[in-house]
């Protein structure tokens, strides 16, 4: 298998495994804290956070990318920040992580979101009545309830982060073993003449990923269902 | 021991319940739907706040609005059994009864009172209407409750099933050392389990003559004589 890769190709592969597992395990926290708030509660602010959190997925991704470019790059207004952090966005894997967990997230908390507000509340009820406190009742109720929510918006977020390319192209660019996921290393290709023979091995690539990602996802929901 | 004076306002319902409830054993409250019988067990377990007053339980007060104070559900050691049997679906029905704690004291002769021991390792989903109720029961029973409240526990079984959970809720009182409080429509279950009871109509309960229970009389005819009275 791995010599029917390019080392080029190779790395693109890993660089996309990498980037979307970690954008995914990070929003997670994130998205199933968002998710939850949006099920159970009404505050003031909440249609804007909503229109906010939902704006990554009506806004092209190109226009998402220049965002974080002006937001967060090498010149941005956090620049001090992050420097205090040791942290650099610009032109490397961890801005290519950012920039997907950006645009998927929207998908991941409205899974989410929809799992929780599925939870039947009268037996979120029956554990306050048995002498749960409210974060007993969080993990032990309403999150084991929501499970297959959390599969599914995974799910979506990391097979959004599979395909992003809009907004990391724009961020942090296609430099090949630091940010050339499959489908800039696919774009690339296609720039070039000849490159259609590796253009081809990376979209089978891509879509022996997603079939698996899919398999996975069926496999756990079906574990979890029983 | 439990005495209270609550107020509440719901829609065009003005629940304003008074009343104290001394008697060991079976405390039933009937009423016609949309009385508030429902909306009493919430009170009391703190589900719902009420908007004025104060409710004393076992020496404690649970809630009071001229101290401020309201003391949270899950620290007010009390159970209900509700209309549904409730059990939580991803648990199996040994995990339903101790609620994930470790020891029970006296869950051997709970689940042997309830006749559940074969259930046991089984998920709610495989239950029948009967069977789950029944743990619903010993679940509240695991708890060792002070106070155990019953809102139309019967109401959606068949009449079958009806007759062969009532002795088992009968015999409560005396086997585990719990008072209840049995809210109910049905003037059968009234009349076969209530040591004590009260009537609640437009949400104001009124305590009822022990010999009204002896009489069959129609509900709507007891609503009649309790406006009378």
């Amino acid at each position: 298998m791995i010599e029917l890769l390019t080392p080029n190709e190779f790395e693109a592969l890993l660089l996309s495994l990498k980037i979307s597992l970690t954008a995914t395990l990070l929003s997670l926290p994130l998205g199933i804290m968002s998710g939850w708030l949006l099920a159970k509660f009404d505050f003031p602010g909440k249609g804007s956070l909503e229109s906010l959190l939902h704006l990554p997925l009506v806004l092209p991704p190109v226009v998402t990318g220049y965002g974080l470019l002006v937001l967060f790059g090498p010149n941005g207004p956090f620049k001090e920040l992050f420097n205090a952090l040791g942290l650099e966005l610009g032109f490397n894997w961890k801005g290519a992580v950012i920039a997907s967990m950006v645009v998927s997230f929207p998908l991941m908390v409205n899974a989410i979101r929809l799992a929780f507000e599925a939870v039947d509340e009268k037996l979120e009820e029956v554990a306050k009545v048995f002498g749960f406190p409210p974060w007993k009742v969080f993990f032990s109720v309403s999150l084991p309830l929501a499970w297959t929510g959390l599969i599914t918006g995974s799910m979506l977020a990391f097979a959004r982060s599979l395909g992003e390319f809009g907004a990391t192209i724009t961020f942090v660019s296609s430099i090949p073993g630091e940010t050339q996921t499959i489908p800039l290393a696919l774009y690339g290709q296609l720039q070039v003449p000849g490159g259609e023979a590796s253009a081809l091995k990376l979209c089978i690539l891509s879509l022996l990923l997603a079939l698996t990602a899919l398999w996975f996802t069926r496999k756990l929901r079906k574990e979890t269902i029983r | 021991m439990i005495s209270a004076n609550l107020q509440k306002a719901l829609g065009p319902l003005n629940l304003d319940l008074n009343f104290t409830i001394t008697a060991p054993g079976i405390t039933v409250i009937s009423g016609p739907s949309g009385s508030g019988k429902s909306s009493l067990v919430k009170l009391i377990a703190g589900l719902n706040t009420p908007d004025s007053g104060w409710l004393n339980f076992g020496g404690k007060t649970l809630y009071s609005s001229a101290l401020n104070t309201d003391i949270a559900t899950h620290q007010r050691r009390l159970a209900i059994v509700f209309q549904e049997a409730r059990l939580l679906p991803h648990w199996t029905v040994k995990k339903n009864l101790t609620m994930g704690q470790k020891k029970i004291e006296s869950f051997d002769k709970i689940v042997a009172v309830l006749g559940i021991e074969a259930l046991l390792s089984r998920k709610p989903k495989h239950l029948s209407g009967g069977e789950a109720q029944r743990v619903a029961l010993g679940r509240a029973l695991c708890q060792k409750p002070e106070l155990l409240m019953m809102d139309e526990p019967l109401a959606s079984l068949d009449e079958e099933r009806k007759e062969e959970l009532l002795p088992y809720i009968k015999a409560l009182p005396k086997k585990f050392n719990i008072p209840i409080l049995y809210v109910t429509h049905s003037t059968k279950e009234r009349n076969y389990l209530a040591d004590t009871y009260y009537f609640l109509e437009k949400g104001k309960l009124t305590m009822q003559e022990k010999s009204t229970l002896t009489s069959t009389k129609h509900p709507q005819h007891l609503q009649l004589l309790s406006k009378v009275r």
